[in-house]
């Protein structure tokens, strides 16, 4: 493997690393808060996974190559 | 180079020893079964999207590096986007992705216990927080193949 080949598969490499990163930091926040959600958080929450599989990336092969 | 891999799993294994072991003391007034409840669904709404975003990205590169690994971990994220049969809040016939499905029962299981605290409701709810954990443990067992990717 070429050196520019490297330098492509680290740049590729970096979103992911921001992705997992991320997530261990919302995962820690999470876990400082060692109560119930308010009405409002829980509502939220909610929201959030409602919309969670808008993006591509949450459709599979099939729709994909559907369009 | 092991131990370089070791130290750049570390914050992921410590991620998940937290979220399957819990950590700090419940606050008083406080329902510790809702309060892990919350904490999981929450935890794991961002361990399916952080998956499925990482595993979109790294496909051509990971497949590259390790086909079978590359196969295993694009089937699970197929299984997990697939769309399975389910009913909207009006009791009407729908389909909803199978990640999603955990999320939204977990969610109608959690205020199904807050209104009426019962054992057989917590059973339900601990019984879907179970499937979902497991799902997580899945997804962040290939999250850190991901991450090893990188190298040191």
């Amino acid at each position: 493997m070429g050196i520019d080949a490297i330098i492509a598969l680290i740049g590729s490499l970096i979103p992911v690393v921001n992705n997992v990163i991320g997530f261990i930091n919302r995962t820690a926040e999470s876990l400082r808060q060692n109560k119930e959600m308010t009405p409002e958080q829980f509502a939220a929450l909610k929201a959030h996974i409602e919309s969670i599989d808008e993006p591509d990336y949450w459709k599979t092969d099939a729709e994909r190559a559907g369009g | 180079m092991k131990q370089a891999l070791r130290l750049s799993i570390l914050p992921l294994l410590i991620a998940s020893g937290f979220f399957f072991n819990g950590c700090a003391s419940i606050l008083p007034g406080h329902d510790a079964v809702v309060v892990r409840a919350e904490q999981t669904i929450s935890i794991s709404t961002d361990a399916f999207d952080t998956f499925l975003k990482s595993e979109d990205q790294t496909h051509v590169t990971f497949c590259s590096v390790s086909p079978e690994g590359c196969r295993a971990a694009h089937s699970f994220a197929e299984f997990l986007k697939a769309k399975v049969p389910d009913h909207d809040p009006l009791g009407n016939p729908t389909e909803v992705r199978r990640a999603k499905q955990y999320l939204n029962s977990a969610i109608h299981l959690t205020e199904v216990y807050k209104e009426n605290r019962t054992a057989e409701n917590k059973r339900n709810l601990q019984t879907i927080l179970a499937t979902i954990t497991a799902a997580v443990a899945e997804a962040q067992k290939y999250l850190v193949q991901f991450r090893a990717l990188k190298g040191p």
